[in-house]
């Protein structure tokens, strides 16, 4: 028997992270609570049956967004400007962190699963290692180029500005 | 513009925070689950309609056969052998329809194999065996064909195509006294060397015949009716065989 009280409580409190972590990584607004309703609803499906809900549903939220990614139908679309973030509106962030934003979604799809996974989620490089079923160097290194590649990419940036 | 990873963090948690409708998500689960729920009721209620559907039709094709045939061979090229039962039922002969067993038809069929039982109940092979003829008129030439008693007999019939290739055209069984009978009258039949005179291939048509004795398997034999019917097991041999009219018709239909 599932327990719907439960999974409620979890989404209760992983919902919001789950929802913005979908966000990050497909950079659309709209996509990313579709990937995250679909996420949410494997889980309640699986629900009693897995033993680390949250760890579960981090790991079919990469897995389904590189495996989007790949579709060519489905690929990424890039675009001159950021698209629109809720909550954005009435908080007006900081330049530099639109900025940073609209640079992650221009990394490619695994290079940005580990960004967020790291500096998002804030898990280590074993528990990203883990979720993305590849190997804690191969996370690293990955890390590692992300990140030099959105410093490149800000200091033109700034540099232009 | 430098910054670090405290900044990236902080970019990242920008905007965070609204709520998802857990309702909404378990409302969508639950449908998701009924459609699947849905489908496979769906495709198990097509499997097994096409299986009911798939039974009937093989039973109805089945009982249509039975009909006409008595469980008939279906013979190379399509053509089934379907009155020999019914010849040998008028002529108040003892002999069973082919096929009481269940058996097929050329084209893949297991050859015939040793053992009484087993060699009445096996399908014909798609193509004659062969039986080689004795080479000059030597005393085993005379020598009998068949043992003194044979209980049964298994006749697979052949006819040869415009290329001289014989395929199974039919086949069938003949017990007690219409297999004794057969066995007789070949026996009976003239020894002596094949006369090879008048072999046109298209009109080839030979058959095979597998006789037992009580619980032993006999010699196979060859019955070539392309030219005459002559007889042979590979050592001995009858020539012009001349069969008793319900034979014939048996043999004439096996090679059709």
């Amino acid at each position: 028997m599932r327990d719907e009280a439960a999974f409620r409580a979890f989404v209760e409190e992983n919902g919001a992270t789950l929802l913005h972590a979908a966000r990050l990584l497909t950079g659309d607004h709209q996509r990313g609570e579709d990937l995250v309703q679909t996420v949410l609803t494997k889980v309640y499906l699986k629900w009693g049956r897995i033993d680390a809900p949250l760890a579960y549903a981090r790991r079919a939220l990469v897995t389904a967004q590189i495996d989007a990614s790949r579709r060519r139908w489905w690929g990424e679309r890039p675009t001159e400007t950021l698209p629109e973030t809720a909550g954005a509106d009435g908080l007006a962030p900081a330049e530099d962190r639109d900025q940073l934003r609209r640079l992650l979604a221009e990394l490619n799809p695994r290079e940005r699963v580990v960004v967020v996974l790291r500096y998002y989620c804030d898990l280590s490089e074993q528990e990203a290692a883990a979720t993305l079923n590849m190997p804690v160097g191969t996370v690293k290194s990955t890390c590692s180029r992300a990140l030099a590649r959105l410093r490149v990419e800000l200091t033109a940036g700034g540099a232009g500005q | 513009m430098t910054w670090d990873e405290s900044e990236l963090r902080a970019a990242l948690h920008e905007g965070e925070g609204e709520p998802l409708s857990a309702g909404h998500i378990v409302a969508l689960a639950e449908a998701r689950q009924q459609r699947r729920h849905d489908r496979i009721r769906t495709a198990a209620v097509a499997v097994v309609v096409t299986g009911l559907l798939g039974g009937g039709i093989g039973a109805l094709s089945q009982l249509g056969g039975g009909g006409e045939s008595a469980g008939s061979d279906s013979a190379a090229g399509g053509q089934a052998y379907s009155s020999v039962g019914g010849d040998q039922a008028a002529n108040g002969s003892a002999a069973s329809a082919p096929g009481t067993s269940g058996e097929k038809a050329a084209g893949g069929a297991a050859p015939l194999v040793p053992g009484p039982q087993a060699a009445l109940a096996a399908t014909c092979p798609a193509h004659p065996v062969a039986v080689h003829w004795p080479r000059d008129a030597t005393a085993t030439t005379t020598a009998p064909l068949f043992g003194a008693e044979v209980t049964a007999i298994r006749l697979c019939g052949y006819r040869g195509n415009a290329h001289g290739v014989q395929t199974l055209r039919g086949s069938t069984t003949l017990r007690g006294t219409q297999a004794q009978r057969l066995a007789d009258s070949v026996d009976a039949s003239p020894p002596g060397v094949r006369a090879i005179s008048c072999p046109p291939p298209r009109y080839s048509r030979s058959v095979v015949l597998y006789p037992v004795s009580g619980t032993t398997s006999g010699t196979t034999v060859l019955l070539d009716a392309t030219c005459g019917i002559n007889v042979t097991d590979g050592r001995a041999q009858r020539l012009d065989w001349n069969p008793p009219s319900a034979l014939r018709n048996v043999l004439d239909e096996l090679t059709n």
